[in-house]
């Protein structure tokens, strides 16, 4: 099997395109209101350590992806447990993007459309994309990237003569509990998501630029989510932002430049759904890896189509109405997602860097 | 309708991606492949029809109220 490789530069992209995919519709850190540019200056601090972390779990075993790290240092049964919790996880986030997809056309495209269809043909498009392998889908993000980002330029310099400044105060109104959980729900979704890149970036061409890679997604990624964010809620305030499901999709349908530049929401859309096929091709290759990994298989390309179906299926019965899956993403999720995001890749590097310096040291 | 949406859709990643498996001749992975599109099929089809699944999210919930 030919070996594929990406490069740093398409490393960045991968993660900026990934973190923003999903929520450039969705307001971060909304429970903070207005003072949610605090809570994802704080989420992107504590994160980039995490970067760095990430960073050595790929370069201390080179040429190995996140299954072989966790069975090197959690031992054969215990790595065994681990990569079972990590693919639960992995395929949690992914059902949460093809929720999110389908409720975002029933929400504000079609209302009529059944969730199944835009839910299934995102998984078919990213199913094709993942059976041509993570090289093909770097390629493709290195294509697009650069009118992803024009278009997010072009909708927020669009929105700023709608900005009122008044929605900027009072500052710290409700105290520092919003903004803490703003900070576990930025971390959450979606900064924290980036853990996924360890079971892909053994790829890298060079692994020394693994660190820069994931700092510098890192810190675009918050610089986007950080402006796009502030802009949404000073257009339409923090109240009304915490009441909608997609906020900053309704910032955008108040852009109005005379009569002859109206309905830019589309290109929010277009972003949207070029983001969700990204994010679910990213983690639906992690997903197809870590299955065939702990079930020893060498090819994770035959298992891509059944495991998408099955994804597809249980998406649609896990929340029975649109309100139960947002409270569960707002309240219940980081719970459920920092221990994978934080907590086990620190544990992680910890039992491997031992067990490194005990090989040295009996060498 | 939806219900037999879900079996043409299961039919076709079968016919097109399941039989090619079979002529190779790898038996593991067959096993795999029909074991989990049975599943999906099961549950896309029941919850086509209507059926009440039971969604483990509840429970989920339960289990980190009782952390927090």
């Amino acid at each position: 099997m030919k070996k594929e490789v990406i490069t740093q530069k398409q490393g960045i992209f991968l993660i900026i395109i990934y973190s923003i995919g999903t929520s450039i519709v969705i307001v971060t850190g909304v429970s903070a209101k207005i003072d949610l540019w605090v809570s994802i200056i704080i989420a992107t601090i504590i994160i980039i350590p995490m970067g760095l972390i990430y960073a050595k779990l790929n370069s201390i075993l080179p040429e190995k992806d996140l299954c072989d790290i966790l069975e090197f240092s959690w031992g054969k049964v215990l790595g065994k447990i681990m990569i079972s919790l990590y693919l639960l996880y992995i395929i949690n986030t992914s059902f949460f993007v093809l929720r999110d997809i389908a409720e975002f056309f029933r929400l504000t495209v079609g209302s009529e459309t059944p969730m199944i269809v835009p839910a299934m043909t995102l998984m078919f498009v990213s199913a094709f994309a993942v059976k041509n392998g993570i090289e093909v889908l770097a390629r493709f993000v290195s294509f697009i990237f650069i009118p992803v980002v024009l278009f997010i330029i072009l909708d927020n310099t669009l929105l700023l003569p709608n900005v009122d400044i008044e929605n900027f105060k009072p500052f710290m109104y409700y105290g520092w509990k919003p903004v803490i959980k703003g900070v576990f729900n930025t971390i959450a979704f979606p900064i924290g998501e980036i853990v996924a890149f360890t079971a892909i970036f053994h790829t890298l061409k060079d692994k020394k630029v693994a660190k820069g890679t994931y700092i510098k997604g890192i810190l675009a990624t918050g610089i986007i989510l950080l402006i796009s964010s502030l802009i949404s809620v000073l257009v339409i305030g923090p109240e009304v932002a915490d009441i909608y499901y997609f906020p900053a999709y309704i910032a955008t349908t108040r852009i109005s430049i005379g009569n002859y530049l109206q309905s830019v929401e589309v290109i929010l859309a277009f972003l949207f759904t070029i983001g969700c096929f990204v994010k679910f091709s990213i983690l639906f290759l992690c997903a197809s890896n870590l299955l065939t990994k702990l079930l020893a298989f060498d090819d994770y390309r035959f298992i891509v189509l059944p495991t998408g179906l099955l994804i597809l299926s249980v998406a649609r019965i896990l929340f029975k109405s649109t309100s139960e899956f947002y409270y569960f993403t707002a309240t219940i999720w980081p719970y459920y997602a920092i221990p994978f995001q934080i907590v086990f890749p620190i544990i992680t590097l910890v039992l491997a860097e031992t067990k490194l310096r005990k090989k040295k040291n009996q060498n | 309708m939806e219900a037999i949406f879900i079996v043409i859709l299961h039919a076709t990643v079968v016919i097109f991606d399941m039989i090619p498996l079979i002529k190779s001749g790898k038996k593991k992975e067959v096993i795999l492949y029909a074991s989990i599109i049975m599943i999906s099929l099961v549950l896309g089809f029941l919850y086509a029809l209507g059926i009440d699944i039971p969604s483990p999210v509840p429970y989920f919930e339960k289990l980190v109220m009782l952390i927090k």
